[in-house]
């Protein structure tokens, strides 16, 4: 990893914030969560379904990701690293509140209606995410994630199999039948 | 004799189809064999519908001062700067090691414990299947019909039966005894059944 010493350019990179991290600057901290919190608070509500839950992944995920960057090691880029922490994670979250048997993800978080944008399509919306997140549950685990990645995070098919470690053919073809189940899911609950 | 079944595009091609990552000649040929295929492209259809459904139901952004306490809380759960912490760490192991020491021998079960950075990256190994093979990698050249459920990888090298030739396919021109005087026994030539002549120390069962 390059040692960014001096004063970097106006929009640094990734490379160089965690340059500057691991230097002690700890405003560089507050860059990276600035750019990455959004896509990582996505992945984590979608497969964990409240917002209480996705940011206490999103903690565990930024704190996991910045203290073991020996893991990363600029193999891939941060924002793919920071994501596979964050959906394991999720995931670990997820398997941990089941076996509490607390709050599960078919059960909505009510703060979130109230937080869209339209009060007269608030229920409707929220409505849909918790259907979602009921078929996504449904999912293989493997599957849930790699559909999540791609369809939330918007990581192409090459940079979700670097976070999983599987190849761009078992990415595609697993989506295909994360699809192919969440279709069938809720094939009779909405018109698709 | 008919034409081999047609093959068509797999799980991946399928899904790259959708998402408008294919070059202009696989997205033209997937969309021809979808054409001929209603049910299949009803199947993309409906999963295209899927997705404007996840687009619609994006989840909403937590309050600034959500995102402001969590990043407090990040901040605070790291550990100080890396020059620094060095020696911090090297102070305070020294001064608590005795304590630390005596506390683990007489409160800590025996037996051998894991760090949590073990704990992950045994998590991480098994989290995904081994993969040994994808979809693709594989050709299967032969397998009995009672183990192609069994298949989880690769397309069994016969989808159905594989029909070399029907009745009328075929027209007997000249069928001659063999050296014992016998002919062969025929059957299916009249359209019943799959056409065979068969080599028989009996009594010829059909004539020409």
């Amino acid at each position: 990893m390059a040692v960014c010493s001096l004063a970097c350019p106006p929009a640094p990179g990734d490379e160089c914030l965690l340059a500057r991290f691991a230097g002690g600057d700890r405003a560089a901290l507050d860059e990276l969560f600035r750019r990455h919190r959004g896509a990582a608070y996505r992945v984590a509500y979608r497969l964990l379904g409240n917002e209480a839950d996705a940011l206490d992944a999103v903690q565990d995920g930024f704190v996991k990701a910045l203290t073991h960057l020996a893991g990363f090691q600029g193999r891939s880029s941060f924002k793919t690293w920071l994501l596979r922490v964050v959906s394991n994670a999720a995931l670990d979250l997820g398997r941990q509140r089941a076996r509490r048997e607390s709050r599960g993800p078919d059960t909505p978080d009510r703060t979130d209606a109230a937080h869209d944008a339209n009060p007269a399509h608030g229920l409707e919306r929220a409505d849909l995410r918790r259907l979602l997140v009921e078929a996504l549950g449904a999912l293989p685990e493997v599957q849930r994630r790699t559909f999540v990645l791609h369809a939330e995070a918007g990581l192409s098919y090459r940079e979700v199999a670097e976070v999983l470690g599987i190849s761009i053919g078992t990415v595609m073809s697993r989506l295909f039948y994360a699809r192919q189940k969440l279709r069938a899911y809720l094939d009779g609950r909405v018109e698709l | 004799m008919n034409p081999p079944p047609e093959s068509g595009p797999g799980p991946e091609e399928l899904a790259a189809y959708l998402d408008g990552a294919l070059d202009d000649a696989a997205r033209a040929r997937v969309a021809a064999w979808l054409d001929r295929h209603p049910d299949a492209a009803a199947e993309i259809e409906e999963q295209r519908g899927l997705l404007a459904y996840w687009r619609a139901s994006a989840p909403p952004e937590p309050s600034a001062a959500k995102w402001e306490a969590l990043r407090g809380r990040i901040q605070a759960a790291l550990p100080r700067q890396t020059g620094q912490r060095t020696a911090v760490a090297w102070a305070g192991a020294l001064a608590a090691a005795a304590a630390v020491v005596a506390a683990v021998l007489t409160l800590t079960p025996r037996g051998p414990e894991r760090t949590e950075p073990e704990d992950e990256a045994i998590r991480e190994a098994f989290a995904e299947p081994i993969a040994v093979a994808a979809r693709g990698d594989v050709d299967i050249l032969s397998v009995a019909g009672d183990d192609v459920p069994a298949l989880v990888v690769g397309d069994p090298p016969l989808r159905d039966p594989l029909v070399l030739a029907r009745a009328n396919d075929i027209t007997v021109e000249n069928v001659e005894p063999d050296a014992d005087g016998k002919l062969p026994g025929m059957t299916g030539m009249d359209g019943e059944g799959t056409p065979m002549i068969v080599a028989s120390t009996g009594p010829p069962t059909k004539t020409p």
